[in-house]
């Protein structure tokens, strides 16, 4: 039994015996979602059903979740009213976007940091601002920092210097190094603003999950490719009115890279069960690849998804961590600047004490 | 090397752990036999640790072992000669940072007639030796290191492990027990020489059995005061306690009604010793007397 079965059917979890939840609880541990288990019975009402120690297990992972929330809530709010002051308005996106909109299915996901979009005429005064506020940027060698600035889609990251929370500062959705990259004003048109908190924007429902899903397809490396395919499930599940898929059908017009929501839509119907329309699936299977090419990367996402935990790896572990690595790395970056970007990354590194295919890409 | 696994039954928790190291393994055979588990019941497993041999080169030159939980490896490792210690270390930490279903207190916990108490002090202060001599004298020793109480019976629970004896408490203890309970001594860590005294038995047969808190012992080994016992107002307690909790932020709300409902229900002592007889006695008539001493 995988974690990734009690996601899609919670039920499940009901009949099993203590020696498989020991399993599902650490392999819920392993990708730090154990308070998201712990709500997702909670809110089926099936938290009674289970036996009582795991009931406390999942329950203990309930304080360290409300503390994070807090912590990161009273942040993001800060954030948003110093930066309105200035007359930049955040955009909030993906893990802090689902917190300030209080999701409720969203309950117990543990984020790693505060992610904000900030369109890129207005990225000198918000990163001085920042910079005034405690926010310190992580140390970066120049040719990291030309990294970071012209060719992906984000600063370096930044930490406050009292609370330790890190902060990611996107000026783009899509690396910039890509000829195919939008201007971000497409998506930004999609913002709007929280109610909650005064000076604070995020996307629409429709618009939050196309960019959450091509987040995850850019991705070359998936250790919380878990998490972020049961954030899809989640979201299209919250939002999946006939008037989210109309606008979700709409932006596939407006922005490129349907290949992702192509992927996104497949995988959360066939590993996670949700509901998808007939017409979406149709609408977007014209970015089907070749038949035995698509039954590839499927087979590959299926490994990583389902089974990333270390006991459920199977010998094709390796070739689909290698293949999508490859992947994403490839739709971030033209080809030929890749090659240039890792030799010069490997002459960087003969002189450096650590090395390893991580660090290769900041 | 071989690996093996075990797994062990410590107060209110189920651990699996598997060793390749024969340190290791010999310290769980002599401190933990009476702890092991039939792994073929369908039991709940709390935490997976491992404790294992570095890396290939490193044990050529300088051995080292490494701690895992749950397939990662949160710390850097620690000389070989550690590895039994980095075992009790990496567990306290497993606890300490997962088991919030528990209000968990850094301090030792004894218990006699079903009441326990609870002494809190600051590392060095003497709290496990004093723990490991009233063991011999009529308690049972739940823990000398965790206290976790359950917020809905308010009863404490230990953890039935051996004792972390430092430096010259090793030699003091050798008066009161068999040289086979004491594990070799591990030199040179962050606390000094450490040496591991096997709890006895009845701690052990008993560590899924709580108590109900009745006495907090804030507690001052000095080396000039022979025994001296008094009365500590409750705001005071209740200040000691929240900064010697390790969780009690993140309960939040209910760290501290926890922590109030401990304080009421509770005398709250301070104790300052040398001599061993006369803390015991100290600690008996307190306990003794239903409204403390006057």
């Amino acid at each position: 039994m995988k974690l990734i079965e009690l996601l899609a059917q919670p039920q499940k979890g009901v009949a099993l015996k203590l020696k498989v939840w020991s399993q599902i609880i650490r392999e819920a541990r392993y990708h730090n979602m154990l308070a998201q288990l712990y709500f997702l019975y909670q809110h089926n009402q099936l938290a009674q059903q289970l036996p009582s120690v795991i009931q406390a297990t999942l329950r203990s992972s309930k304080y360290p979740y409300d503390n994070q929330k807090q912590q990161l809530g009273y942040e993001a709010e800060k954030l948003a009213s110093q930066l309105s002051q200035i007359n930049v308005s955040p955009v909030f996106l993906k893990g802090s976007a689902y917190q300030l909109l209080e999701i409720s299915s969203f309950k117990g996901r543990i984020m790693a940091d505060i992610d904000l979009l900030i369109p890129q005429e207005q990225l000198v005064r918000s990163e001085e601002l920042l910079l005034k506020q405690g926010w310190v940027p992580k140390q970066v060698s120049n040719y990291d920092d030309k990294f970071y600035r012209e060719w992906s889609q984000e600063i370096p990251p930044m930490r406050h210097s009292q609370t330790g929370i890190e902060l990611d500062v996107h000026f783009n959705i899509f690396p910039i190094i890509l000829k195919s990259s939008p201007s971000p004003e497409k998506l930004l048109a999609h913002a709007q603003p929280i109610d909650k908190c005064p000076g604070a924007r995020s996307l629409t429902p429709a618009a939050m999950a196309y960019h959450s899903a091509i987040h995850l397809f850019f991705e070359s490396e998936f250790h919380k490719g878990l998490r972020d395919l049961y954030d899809l499930k989640l979201l299209f599940e919250q939002f999946g009115c006939d008037t989210f898929w109309e606008d979700f059908i709409q932006l596939d017009k407006e922005l490129p890279h349907g290949g992702c929501i192509f992927l996104a839509l497949t995988y959360t119907s066939s590993l996670l069960g949700t509901a998808i329309p007939e017409s979406v699936l149709s609408h977007y299977s014209k970015y089907k690849l070749p038949t035995l090419f698509q039954k590839l990367v499927d087979r590959s996402f299926e490994e990583l998804f389902t089974s990333y935990y270390p006991e459920h790896r199977s010998w094709f572990h390796k070739i689909a961590k290698n293949l999508l690595f490859w992947r994403g790395h490839l739709k971030r970056m033209p080809a030929h600047r890749l090659l240039l970007h890792l030799s010069s990354k490997f002459f960087k590194n003969l002189s450096s004490k650590e090395d390893s295919l991580e660090e290769l890409f900041p | 090397m071989l690996s093996k696994s075990y797994t062990l039954q410590t107060g209110p928790f189920t651990v699996s752990l598997e060793s390749s190291i024969s340190l290791v393994k010999n310290y769980i055979q002599q401190h933990y036999s009476s702890c092991m588990t039939n792994t073929s019941d369908d039991h709940f497993i709390d935490y997976h640790l491992g404790v294992h041999h570095g890396p290939l080169y490193r044990r050529l030159l300088a051995p080292q072992a490494e701690f895992r939980l749950n397939h990662r490896v949160p710390f850097k490792p620690l000389p070989l000669s550690q590895a039994h210690a980095m075992f009790e270390w990496g567990l306290n930490w497993t606890i300490t940072s997962s088991a919030n279903q528990y209000f968990i207190i850094h301090a030792a916990v004894l218990e006699k007639n079903g009441q326990a108490i609870i002494i809190s002090a600051a590392p060095g202060s003497g709290k496990s030796t004093l723990s490991a001599y009233l063991a011999t004298q009529g308690w049972r020793l739940l823990s000398d290191e965790l206290a976790l109480i359950d917020p809905v019976t308010m009863q404490v629970y230990g953890t039935g492990r051996p004792i972390n004896l430092k430096n010259q408490s090793i030699e003091l203890m050798k008066n009161y027990y068999p040289e086979a309970d004491f594990s070799p001594i591990a030199k040179d860590t962050h606390k000094g020489e450490v040496c591991l005294l096997k709890a006895p038995e009845a701690s052990i047969a008993n560590s899924h059995t709580p108590a109900t808190p009745s006495l907090l012992l804030f507690v001052q080994y000095t080396p000039d005061e022979k025994c001296h016992i008094e009365k500590v107002p409750p705001a005071k307690s209740l200040i000691e306690i929240i900064s010697n909790t390790f969780n009690f932020g993140l309960l939040n709300q209910l760290g501290f009604d926890i922590a109030k409902k401990l304080i009421n229900n509770t005398q709250a002592y301070y104790l300052e010793y040398n001599s061993f007889s006369l803390a015991r006695d100290a600690i008996d008539s307190v306990m003794k007397s239903p409204r403390g001493l006057q």
